[in-house]
């Protein structure tokens, strides 16, 4: 080891030539790499870290501080390369110099300037206190700057959570851990920037404490792991209060003591009493709900390049695309164009045609999103909530890559917090009662995604309880909702009861559920996203919930079918099957109801033409075509005249003065530029019965 | 404005109407409120409707409400004829169409030549007007258009956000 390569590194420094230092840096790197010296290797991957975060000219203080570091490397190689390990002195200054390297991301000189004196006199401790970074923005912080500062913070956030929580179960993880400290790292800085000091003082206490789990210090497990998801939702709560306001906002409640709590950190290793531990389920609602502003991540593992885009700008460029479409298929349709004898302009017009369907496609999939961080957010709620009501949960997910169109991923949210949140409370028994009745103490929870015949299924299954159908007959029985013993009832029957609004079982209402205004309201978002939820359970084995949701809200796969003539529009999901019955399948009850018998199975079956007064159209079953859809218990036919074809239209809600009628779920313009009316089969029943 | 006395500009103010028939009846809609007039075009049915709700139109993409203003006003129904056009009328919420028989022109209407509309009592509701517009000898009817588009029959309210 001759002092050649540490000359090199010091003019380097000096001439502020920031790649050339890296290179040095990466070639000692790589001569210790052999030698196992796992500390020095650490401050190496500082250095490096450090150097790459470097933007524009170092200052001056920054110079200092990497020929400090310079000064402590050459001694230290030497050593060993002697087969000497670092001696207490040589620690204690490794760690002085790696927590001034992180320091030096301030933009105060002074205060840097302290730092390096003190730790080239080798007097300071260990962690020095930042003193705040003075403002010149003594006022409220420029609103420019804000939205920008919020949407990169809470990227921040999310992407700590996420580490975080890979981190509890994996505490020595390494890459998740530098994660976690990069992001507060950022935070901190960003804060300091704008002037907002108690975020950013949050930010550095916390990266404090990671600074030490980073050192070996503490491991991030139980109540260090839980300090640091609390200063995580704390910060959340103030980024996002910034929102509604650019004043510097008040400390929330509890502020001063998660400082001190972080300060005090090494008491942490004392067993914490459980009132320490607050879990917000307010806020945990907040931060489901919430939506970041953007499209996607700018950083994923593929290394893809993304930029942000304002959603606002992208629903344009969709709109304009599903227009183009429309416009396209007007055109298409006149006779000038398809009886033209004129080869080039068929031929044109084709190409034409081609060019818009592949631009379809792809406007489509720009909306596309993964259900990775909502199937992220559902694993932090579970720990959560299965801390509040101690029982053990464990969760899994799949298919958290699955793609659905942005707005399902925001309107799933809620529903899914929802079952997960009964899963948790009535679902999972608790350590004792599993054990009696034969299963592992731990309960399991398991979320799945995928893709099937166009739709997106999300299937929430928890092995807990299950449904009791005895109680769910019984509770309907004394809030009237059945008036029969309930026994004829099938199991899909009695487990859609707890759709009713108000129904609930619960024996006790906990602040998690039970209040019976779920169930209902969950079944109503996930009917306006044009879906449908299934229930499957076995008593004392456990609830599989089904749901199914078209891919994108905006273009749907129809059928379009003709009575007399006018036309109307079936989503294909809503479709269980088509037929033409034979005149043995067909019968009636008391010469007024008329029935299809389809494999056993006696459905009603109505006339499209009866429900919506149409005129002319045919009225016997064998001549036309009947669907068969599923209403709400139960599935029923539609007889229409003729199927004209299937296609994918795209929706347009027809406007408030028509909300109120059951059964329309909204319009769609045709080729033809006409509009067919899209029916809602699931509330179509209701209009029916009312008839 | 181009006002032909002074006396007018400083007194009263001057709005523009467009005027249009329906029966042999003329009515006035304050312009700013109106987007543009079309033909008619194929309107779709939209089922369980009060008969003046004709249905829907495909305006450029967009999907509008069309509103039959003679069986609103519970005139008999007629024949649509060439002169027979849809005003698409915004009231600030929504645009909505609405059928006259024919649309006649761009009228200015002093504030002092409109008269409050005269009661008849409960069996007539005139909320639905603004003023009775006097410009010679003809007799206009003007409309908040807004009032007319509130569907009590339905039991719809506009829901306020």
């Amino acid at each position: 080891m001759n002092n050649e390569i540490f000359n090199e590194l010091e003019n380097s420094i000096i001439n502020i030539n920031v790649p050339e230092t890296l290179e040095i840096i990466n070639k000692l790197k790589k001569d210790i790499e052999g030698l196992d010296h796992k500390p020095v290797d650490d401050f190496l991957d500082e250095m490096l870290l450090f150097l790459e975060m470097l933007m524009g000219e170092p200052s001056k203080s920054v110079i200092n501080s990497l020929l400090a570091c310079k000064e402590f490397i050459c001694p230290v190689f030497e050593d060993i390369y002697n087969n000497k390990e670092l001696n207490i002195e040589q620690e204690k200054m490794r760690e002085i110099l790696a927590n001034l390297l992180t320091s030096q991301f301030d933009t105060d000189e002074e205060e840097c300037a302290d730092i390096e004196d003190t730790a080239i006199e080798g007097n300071a401790t260990g962690k020095e206190e930042l003193p705040h970074t003075p403002t010149t923005l003594n006022e409220a912080v420029p609103s420019e700057m804000l939205p920008d500062f919020i949407e990169e913070a809470l990227e921040n956030l999310n992407n700590s959570e996420v580490a975080l929580l890979e981190l509890e179960e994996n505490p020595y993880n390494k890459e998740n851990l530098n994660e976690v400290f990069r992001n507060f790292h950022n935070i901190k800085g960003i804060s300091g920037f704008v002037g907002l000091d108690d975020i950013k003082e949050l930010a550095h206490k916390t990266e404090d404490l990671l600074n030490d789990v980073r050192n070996g210090v503490f491991t991030l497990e139980g109540p260090f792991a839980q300090i640091v998801l609390e200063a995580l939702d704390m910060l959340k709560s103030m980024v996002n209060a910034l929102k509604t306001s650019s004043e510097k906002n008040q400390k929330p409640d509890g502020f001063d003591n998660l400082i001190s709590g972080l300060k005090n950190r090494k008491k942490l290793c004392e067993p914490t009493d459980s009132s320490d531990i607050k879990v917000k389920l307010t806020r945990e609602i907040q931060t489901l709900t919430d939506t970041s502003t953007t499209t996607e991540e700018s950083k994923d593992q593929q290394g893809d390049n993304k930029i942000k885009v304002s959603t606002t700008k992208l629903d344009s460029l969709i709109d304009a695309v599903g227009e183009l479409v429309i416009a396209n298929s007007m055109v298409a349709g006149e006779e000038d164009i398809q009886d033209s004898t004129n080869q080039r302009l068929t031929s044109n017009f084709a190409h034409m045609g081609k060019i818009i369907k592949g631009l379809q496609e792809l406007s489509m999939g720009l909306r596309m999103v993964s259900l990775k961080t909502t199937f992220q957010k559902m694993a932090r709620l579970v720990r959560d909530l299965s801390v509040k009501s101690h029982n053990q949960i464990k969760f899994s997910y799949s298919g958290q890559d699955t793609e659905v169109d942005r707005n399902v991923v925001d309107a799933i949210a809620n529903p899914l917090v929802h079952m997960m949140r009964n899963s948790v409370d009535h679902g999972i028994e608790n350590p004792e009662e599993r054990l009696k009745k034969g299963k592992p103490a731990q309960g399991h929870i398991d979320l799945a995604a995928y893709h099937e015949g166009g739709n997106v299924v999300i299937k929430l299954y928890d092995d807990g309880r299950g449904l009791n159908k005895k109680k769910i007959i019984s509770k309907a029985i004394e809030i009237r909702l059945i008036n029969t013993d309930g026994s004829e009832l099938s199991d899909r029957e009695v487990f859609n009861i707890i759709f009713q609004p108000g129904f609930s079982t619960a024996d006790q209402i906990t602040d998690i559920s039970g209040r019976g205004v779920g169930m209902d309201v969950l079944k109503r978002n996930i009917e306006q996203l044009r879906g449908r939820i299934e229930i499957f359970s076995k008593e004392g084995e456990g609830t599989t919930f089904i749901i199914r949701l078209p891919l994108t809200l905006a273009i749907i796969d129809a059928m379009v079918i003709s009575v007399a003539n006018e036309r109307y529009i079936i989503p294909t999901l809503s479709i269980i099957e088509s037929l033409r019955p034979a005149p043995d399948q067909l019968s009636t009850i008391t010469g007024k109801g008329e029935v299809i018998i389809l494999r056993g199975e006696v459905l009603p079956l109505f006339h499209l033409s009866n429900i919506f007064d149409i005129n002319g159209a045919k009225t016997n079953p064998n001549e036309g075509l009947v669907i068969i859809v599923a209403g709400e218990n139960s599935n029923y036919g539609i007889l229409v005249d003729e199927l004209l074809g299937q296609q994918q239209v795209v929706i347009k809600s027809l406007g408030s003065i028509f909300s109120n009628i059951e059964g329309i779920a909204g319009g769609a313009i045709l080729g033809d530029g006409k509009i067919a009316i899209i029916l809602d089969t699931a509330r179509l029943i209701k209009l029916i019965k009312s008839l | 404005m181009g006002s032909k006395n002074s006396n007018d500009n400083i007194t009263s103010k001057i709005n523009k109407y467009l005027t249009f028939k329906l029966d042999k009846e003329e009515y006035g809609l304050e312009i700013l409120k109106v987007r543009e007039i079309i033909g008619l075009i194929d309107i779709t049915r939209v089922p369980k409707m009060p008969n003046f709700i004709k249905g829907v139109i495909n305006l450029r993409g967009r999907v509008l409400p069309v509103i039959d203003l003679r069986l609103k006003f519970k005139f008999e129904s007629v024949q649509n004829t060439e002169e027979t056009c849809i005003i698409i009328v915004d009231t600030g919420e929504i645009l909505t169409g609405i059928i006259v028989d024919k649309v006649q022109e761009v009228l200015d209407i002093s504030e002092e030549n409109i008269e409050n509309a005269p009661e008849f009592g409960i069996n007539l509701n005139t909320d639905f007007i603004l003023g009775i517009g006097k410009v010679k000898s003809r007799i206009i009817i003007i409309l908040d258009i807004i009032k007319v588009l509130t569907f009590e029959e339905i039991g719809m309210l506009k829901t306020v956000n």
